[in-house]
């Protein structure tokens, strides 16, 4: 479950990014939009450990996309301030890291209960 | 839930052999190296990265000297070419390099010991994230020397970092690319069939082709060997 803690340990990097970068009070876009994706992030991921909801990471993808589409398109030419380019870093790792399945360390469940049928002998096993 | 013992014992992960080479390129063996070196390639950017986001003053340069009191590093990663890379992705260039050496190591620790069979969207992305963002990386570090007109030790040792994960990553992704390959041949094409197996669904053809791949009768007998250790 690697992958979900590195997206918990994401959406509390981006919880405290208003303080860290000093959002101004009067762009309380910049506030919300970090604390509502720090949300979902957190929610997605941590949905992730159940059973019933075990793929709710991968929307986390949608959330990524858009951290990176607002960190760009709310960047006027060259680099934008800090905290768009918090939310393009952010966006990129959470893009790369909603993609790994939760139990990626093991073959996939359809694989290991196929192995279970046919007696291959790599029940559950990482080969 | 597999133990570490099972995960990480080299005597029992780096068997079978996967066609078409004598070893299992998909073994923590093969695969922790280059998690390793991505990090390193990691720090190597996030250096550049932290001089273009001005958090640090000086980039180590033992080699190559510069212009306007920066040395050679520094000339290049301030250069007009890393500018018009800024206005394109709003982000420093080495930031994004960072960025692709982390994709790389997270890539690489994901997956089981036989994801060329079993995962092989996600040995497809880790493929595309080394291989070509690797050899564009390295385009742009000898473009920036050829066009700046300055060189930077750092940019050069991210270029060779980039070459090696090129040739330790490839084998994965070759094993992986014959297995598709032989599935979507059986399957008669780009059917259900072979997107279950793209996708880690398990189906006939899909378990044949593995378990062929892994025997080593999928019709070459001859196998690769990377190295005389393996």
């Amino acid at each position: 479950m690697w992958p979900r803690t590195v997206e918990v340990m994401l959406a509390c990097w981006l919880a405290i990014s208003p303080f860290i970068f000093n959002h101004d009070d009067s762009k309380w876009s910049w506030w919300w939009n970090d604390w509502i994706t720090a949300l979902l992030i957190a929610v997605f991921a941590l949905l992730s450990f159940v059973r019933q909801t075990r793929r709710a990471h991968l929307l986390e993808l949608l959330v990524a996309a858009w951290l990176i589409g607002f960190g760009w398109a709310t960047s006027s030419g060259g680099l934008g301030a800090p905290a768009q380019q918090n939310w393009i870093c952010v966006g990129l790792l959470i893009l790369m890291v909603a993609v790994i399945p939760s139990d990626c360390v093991k073959p996939p469940e359809k694989w290991r209960e196929w192995n279970e049928r046919h007696g291959t002998g790599r029940v559950g096993r990482p080969v | 839930m597999s133990t570490i013992n099972e995960v990480f014992n080299p005597a029992y992960e780096s068997k079978p052999a996967v066609h078409p080479f004598d070893y299992n390129p998909s073994a923590w063996s093969q695969r922790i190296p280059i998690c390793v070196i991505a990090m390193v390639g990691f720090l190597v950017a996030i250096v550049l990265g932290l001089y273009q986001w001005k958090l640090i003053d000086h980039i180590w340069e033992p080699f190559f000297s510069g212009t306007d009191g920066m040395n050679g590093s520094e000339a290049v990663v301030m250069s007009e070419t890393s500018k018009q890379m800024e206005g394109w992705f709003h982000i420093p260039d080495g930031v994004l390099g960072a960025v692709a050496y982390l994709g790389d190591a997270l890539f690489g620790l994901a997956g089981s010991t036989r994801r060329w069979q079993y995962r092989p969207w996600l040995v497809i992305i880790f493929g595309f994230d080394v291989i070509p963002l690797g050899i564009v990386g390295v385009i742009l570090v000898f473009m920036q020397g050829f066009v700046v007109g300055y060189w930077c030790t750092l940019c050069l040792a991210s270029a060779a970092i980039s070459l090696l994960l090129v040739y330790m990553a490839y084998d994965e992704v070759w094993s992986c690319l014959i297995y598709l390959n032989r599935v979507r041949q059986r399957a008669g094409g780009l059917n259900r069939t072979f997107w279950q197996a793209f996708f880690g669904v398990p189906n006939d053809i899909a378990h044949q082709v593995g378990e062929e791949m892994v025997r080593g009768d999928a019709g070459n007998p001859a196998r690769l060997a990377k190295s005389p250790a393996n």
